[in-house]
């Protein structure tokens, strides 16, 4: 570990980083600042003059590509003298930070890129982004446009640039369980209540799992331990955390941490959920997507590729833990790199945020949940055709949001691998739980 | 006019013109060589020296490296996961190049036969090359899982269909099937180009002689490739030390139980999960160095056995 590091005044003991969840599973934070409907319309910022030309390039995640062209287009018929490039950035996490950081080493940088609350310190005291002040400044944005949390997620908050804004909220989102609704109706189920408990859940899975002889052929529900924005939040509806407060340790063998790894992997053992095999042979959303699984949990930026494989499905909330409602939540937006095209890349934004241009598109496309008070209730995305038809289990698992762990930039790698290793131990070899994390708690403390 | 004389006089004349000729032959040999040496220095030599460099320091890639010396070979020669991942390393090596060089020898021999299927043949060992890894693997992948063609065809002559990817063993063995499956085109094409230059007349002797055609391969064929045979096996334990990173990346990342970690893997991870580049160019070194000590070893070997 680089003890002497410094960056910009910035202490090495804590960066924020992405824990390698599934960058689908990034989603706004809860307790949004503001219930209100937020600025009225005048108040908000105007559209681009379209007298504007240059080119920029916009970096974004593989997922957002099919909504990203659509936006482009809407954005050049506003601005045609503008050209907007593409560039695909990857959805996994390690894959992500690698292609920024040789892009940053060889100043070949798109002007706008995707990016999330994780990454918000790290990218600005490396020089990657820039300060995103003007876009509040007059003839701007006003200063309560977004929803308070989403935005403060975006500030920087320690080193040479604490204070700075260096990116914008894209979505409000949280994590919710979608529903194969043909699937409940063979078995004889009711829709999921808005209050349903974890015990709930886990009988629902039972009865929905399908057997051909002693091979599971369908899945109560694809469920995978090794993500973040679930084992973190059922941890803390334990009373427990995933790392002490100052980043000394991780606690992967508490008490708390344990009963939420029993809670996530005995019903893989036992067929309920989806197998550890299952999973790896098919990518997220795959199992569900295809009718192998019944129930998943996962957000509304999925919502466009549920609804293009599977007809029947519906949404409900994530089931309480231990009489808690805690879900995982966090925010993934856009920022300027600090080598843009200032001129082009901001009003870009502008226009992307403004709720006349992006938003109302990006809301309209079933797979964002906007981050404007002025349009969380929008009929834009809540009157939308189903499915889904539950939107109010998007707004309701959005309140009940709670941040992941802040890990440290040199420890998120090995903590995912030992928690990964710890659950083929189990799966595989059939460890116990305990000894397992246990040994993954050691392996993961090496890199503190 | 006086007679030039034999002797010295024209011996060194003789000597120097031979001498002025070679040299314009070398010069020509050097300019014919010098692009292809140049890119070969800038994109192979220059990476590994800069590599050998890099694993003297501690770097995370967003901030300043830091000098360290030997210190990361010293953390690579007691880190278990290495020594596994070293392991697994030369498990895919062995497993992946005898059958590779003996199934390409055999095909080349199909394809040089007047055989009616070598068409269908010729195609199928050539497909290899026109899919890209990424998307063999998820061919592969597919092909492996318990709805794939292969458990069926496990399952249809009665065995038992093996975990192929959930199994450290067998994802182990998938792994290096679709090693030698990737790496068999071009073992093919050089054996069938070398069997272009057998003499037929070997074989007519041969035949002669009353040696059947598994008598032909083993005494005439075999031997007459057998600089086709180190060069192929040289190729083949390239591929499968560094080329398997791409089968591993996207068959089974490493698992399961990091059966298939193997040390280009786990230095990928260790630079882009972990952010030591530093100990990753460590342990892409060390794996160098062993690939160096082990084709050296074969070309001696080679050699030893050439001059006996």
């Amino acid at each position: 570990m680089n003890a002497n590091l410094e960056v910009d005044g910035l202490s090495r003991r804590r960066f924020l980083t992405a824990t390698g969840g599934l960058a689908a599973l990034s989603f706004g934070v809860g307790a949004c600042g503001s219930d209100s409907d937020g600025p009225s319309s005048e108040e908000s910022t105007g559209l681009p003059s379209g007298e504007l030309t240059g080119e920029i390039r916009w970096g974004i995640r593989d997922y957002f590509a099919d909504q990203a062209k659509e936006l482009i287009v809407a954005y050049q018929a506003v601005q045609p003298g503008v050209k907007v490039r593409l560039e695909l950035l990857p959805t996994a996490e390690a894959e992500y930070v690698q292609r920024i950081s040789t892009a940053r080493l060889g100043g070949n940088l798109p002007d706008v890129i995707a990016t999330t609350t994780t990454f918000v310190d790290v990218f600005a005291a490396s020089g990657v982004t820039a300060d995103l002040a003007r876009l509040f400044q007059e003839g701007g944005f006003p200063k309560d446009y977004f929803v308070e949390s989403l935005y403060e997620g975006f500030r920087v908050g320690e080193g040479r640039r604490r204070g700075e804004v260096h990116g914008l909220p894209q979505s409000a989102d949280a994590i919710i369980t979608a529903y194969n609704t043909q699937h409940f109706e063979e078995a004889g189920l009711d829709a999921p209540s808005d209050d349903w408990a974890w015990e709930d859940f886990l009988e629902t899975a039972q009865r929905l799992q399908k057997k051909s002889g002693d091979e599971t052929v369908r899945w109560g529900a694809y469920v995978d331990h090794n993500a973040p924005p679930l084992y973190d939040p059922i941890t803390q509806s334990f009373g427990g955390k995933v790392i002490e407060d100052d980043g000394s340790s991780f606690l992967l063998d508490s008490d708390a941490m344990l009963q939420a790894w029993h809670l996530l992997i005995d019903p893989r053992k036992e067929g309920v959920f989806s197998s550890l095999q299952a999973s790896q042979a098919a990518g997220f959303g795959d199992l569900f997507n295809s009718g192998t699984a019944s129930m998943q949990f996962t957000v509304r930026a999925a919502v466009p590729a549920m609804r293009s494989t599977v007809e029947t499905f519906d949404v409900a909330t994530f089931p309480s833990v231990n009489g808690q409602n805690k879900t995982g939540a966090g925010a993934v937006g856009l920022a300027m790199t600090a080598d843009a095209n200032e001129e082009v890349s901001l009003d870009f934004l502008k226009w992307f945020f403004s709720e006349d241009g992006g938003m109302t598109i990006l809301g309209a496309s079933y797979g964002t949940v906007p981050p404007i008070p002025s349009l969380r209730n929008s009929e834009i995305w809540r009157d939308l055709p189903p499915p889904p038809a539950n939107n109010d289990a998007f707004v309701q698992a959005f309140e009940n949001g709670v941040l992941p762990a802040e890990i440290p930039s040199n420890a998120a790698g090995r903590l995912a691998e030992a928690i990964s290793q710890a659950g083929e131990q189990v799966l595989l070899n059939g460890r116990s739980i305990e000894e397992a994390f246990a040994e993954a708690n050691d392996f993961a403390n090496e890199a503190l | 006019m006086v007679a030039k004389p034999f002797g010295p006089a024209s011996r060194v004349r003789t000597g120097r013109a031979k001498r002025r000729a070679r040299a314009r032959a070398n010069a020509e040999a050097f300019l014919f060589l010098t692009p292809n040496l140049l890119l070969f220095i800038g994109l192979v030599i220059v990476p590994i020296v800069i590599g050998f460099g890099l694993s003297l320091y501690e770097w995370d890639l967003l901030n300043p490296p830091i000098f360290i010396g030997l210190t990361h070979f010293q953390t690579l020669a007691q880190d278990p996961i290495a020594l596994g991942a070293l392991r697994a390393t030369l498990v895919i090596i062995f497993g992946a190049v005898v059958p590779t060089v003996l199934i390409s020898f055999l095909l080349a021999n199909v394809l040089n036969s007047a055989l009616h299927l070598r068409r269908l043949v010729r195609f199928a060992y050539l497909s290899p090359i026109f899919i890209s890894t990424v998307a063999a693997g998820v061919l592969w992948r597919y092909i492996f899982s318990p709805q794939g063609g292969v458990s069926h065809l496990v399952r249809s002559i009665g065995l038992a269909v093996p975990d192929w990817l959930g199994d450290p063993s067998w994802a182990t063995v998938a792994t290096i099937i679709v090693v030698i499956w990737k790496g068999l085109p071009i073992a093919t094409l050089f054996y069938l180009a070398a069997l272009q230059g057998v003499p037929k007349s070997l074989h007519e002797a041969a035949s002669l002689d009353g040696a059947n055609d598994s008598q032909r391969m083993r005494y005439i064929t075999w031997p007459a490739v057998s600089d086709i045979t180190v060069l192929i096996t040289i190729i083949t334990l390239i591929g499968a030390a560094f080329g398997a990173f791409d089968v591993v990346a996207v068959l089974t990342q490493g698992g399961p139980l990091r059966a298939t970690n193997i040390l280009p893997y786990y230095a990928y991870t260790s630079a882009f999960s972990d952010f030591r580049f530093g100990y990753a160019s460590a342990i892409s070194s060390v794996l160098c160095l062993i690939v160096l000590a082990a084709t050296a070893g074969i070309i001696v070997r080679q050699q030893r056995s050439a001059e006996r």
